[in-house]
């Protein structure tokens, strides 16, 4: 493959070479070193292909043989770029194009981010912004060992942070702090405790002492289960305790909705406004379109990509929705039918196996509508609680 | 004195031709469609169905059919085609 390429750089010609002894002809040329090959019999003498540079050196044993020599056809770089010899533009263009290349390429063209918490993006963000690492920045100025460790004490809330450069693109790699809940690990000697204050209806036991009967009244850290167990010889075993616990609980729940408000709703105007992003230089397209006011605006992006290379090149779409803010009246009727409606809402998102009675009382006031729902519910109120072995 | 030096050089670098005039040639085949020869002297007659090839002091012919000489360098050159008989003569 090597020797093709050398071979189509420096060109080629085929040549045919008729007389009466071609066969002295190849062999002068043999034991010249011209390296002909593709040798092929033809009507009146022989076709073979050689380097195009030594074409010339073949006419001296040409002579001495006594055959003559005509070129066919030629391969090859020079000669496909002959036509060009008189139109320096092209060459030029081709030098500009390759020197813009590596002109662009001294430049950050795109910068992978982790993915993290929306807070701690924003401030990864920013801390990259300020240390220059960002898509138009020298990339010669990153020095990812350096900037990993800056980053760290820039973004408290990373455990890790990484930057590593590839061709024109950066890449940050980053671990976000995450706190440890006190939750016992699966074995873990624990009791369980009441989590609400409630009447016991049913104990599903599994493991441990129970401590409490239905119809008995807790409240909110009573010993329900324990993990320490007695046995009848006198040991003791200290275990996870195990059990569901079912009790009869209350919860309240309050809303007031007011007579007037203020609600709101798109018009139904839409705005579409184009900015282009190259490296660090942003254009607006199609400025002069005034968006002061009350408007709902939604972002996007389309990145130019090769691949999966993310090149320097960006279109943001902004979508602006025009909205306006309708004051409403609502009558008390209305308004209890909000607040009975956010009422239920609330009430469905209590985790909780079953709803035994719930009580809605409203309040018609002078500006608004107070409502309250008391709910009484059965469920699980057994919360687990490490036993601390020393 | 330069004459006698010139004489004393060439009598000492062996030409292309003596290499190979005290070595057996080197033949290798490969199928029916390929035939490497080494130390070959030349090439005597050449066709598309026989090839005289001198190898060594001796005669080497090929007959076959749709033959070309693949390269020719030195006095190495590669034959292809259809080779049907390899026969010194």
């Amino acid at each position: 493959m090597l020797s093709d390429v050398s071979v189509f750089l420096r060109g080629s010609c085929r040549f045919t070479a008729t007389g009466d002894f071609p066969e002295r002809f190849l062999n002068l040329c043999a034991r010249s070193d011209m390296g002909l090959w593709d040798i092929r019999r033809t009507d009146g003498g022989v076709s073979a292909r050689v380097i195009a540079g030594r074409y010339r050196l073949l006419l001296p044993c040409a002579r001495r043989c006594g055959v003559r020599l005509s070129v066919t056809r030629r391969y090859g770089l020079p000669f496909r770029l002959l036509p060009y010899r008189r139109r320096p533009g092209m060459p030029l263009g081709f030098l500009l194009f390759c020197g813009t290349l590596w002109f662009l390429s001294l430049f950050i063209w795109s910068v992978r981010l982790p993915v993290l918490s929306p807070e701690v993006s924003t401030e990864l963000e920013q801390a990259l912004d300020d240390m220059g690492v960002s898509v138009g920045s020298l990339r010669s100025e990153v020095d990812g060992d350096r900037m990993s460790i800056e980053l760290q004490m820039r973004v408290p809330d990373l455990t890790w942070a990484g930057i590593s450069t590839f061709g024109s693109s950066v890449t940050v790699e980053a671990k976000e702090y995450e706190p440890v809940a006190i939750i016992p690990k699966v074995g873990e000697p624990c009791n369980l405790i009441a989590a609400r204050d409630g009447i016991i209806l049913d104990i599903d036991y599994l493991r441990g002492e129970v401590e409490v009967q239905p119809g008995q009244a807790v409240v909110k850290g009573d010993l329900l289960v324990s993990g320490v167990v007695e046995h009848l010889d006198g040991s003791v075993q200290i275990t996870e305790a195990s059990a569901a616990v079912w009790a009869r609980t209350t919860h309240r729940i309050t809303c007031t909705i007011p007579y007037r408000q203020t609600i709101t709703q798109r018009t139904g105007r839409l705005i579409t406004r184009h900015r282009v992003r190259l490296f660090s230089l942003e254009l607006p397209l199609l400025s002069g379109i005034d968006t002061e006011g009350l408007y709902e605006r939604e972002y996007s992006e389309w990145h130019l990509t090769v691949g999966t290379m993310e090149l320097p090149f960006e279109v943001r779409t902004e979508r602006c929705y025009e909205q306006e803010q309708i004051p409403v009246e609502y009558t008390p009727e209305q308004a209890e039918q909000l607040a009975a409606e956010e009422l239920e809402r609330r009430a469905a998102e209590l985790d909780c196996a079953e709803i035994i009675d719930s009580r809605c009382t409203f309040t018609q006031g002078e500006h608004s509508v107070t409502a309250v729902m008391e709910l009484t519910v059965k469920e699980d109120i057994a919360s687990p609680s490490p036993i601390g072995i020393q | 004195m330069r004459k006698d030096a010139k004489k004393t050089a060439a009598a000492e670098q062996p030409s292309a031709m003596s290499v190979f005039m005290g070595s057996e040639p080197r033949l290798e085949i490969r199928g029916t469609r390929e035939l490497l020869i080494e130390g070959s002297t030349g090439v005597i007659y050449y066709s598309d169905t026989a090839m005289r090839i001198g190898v060594g002091g001796r005669t080497l012919l090929l007959i076959g059919s749709e033959l070309s000489i693949s390269i020719m360098f030195g006095s190495t050159l590669t034959v292809v085609g259809q080779i049907k008989s390899v026969e010194f003569v």
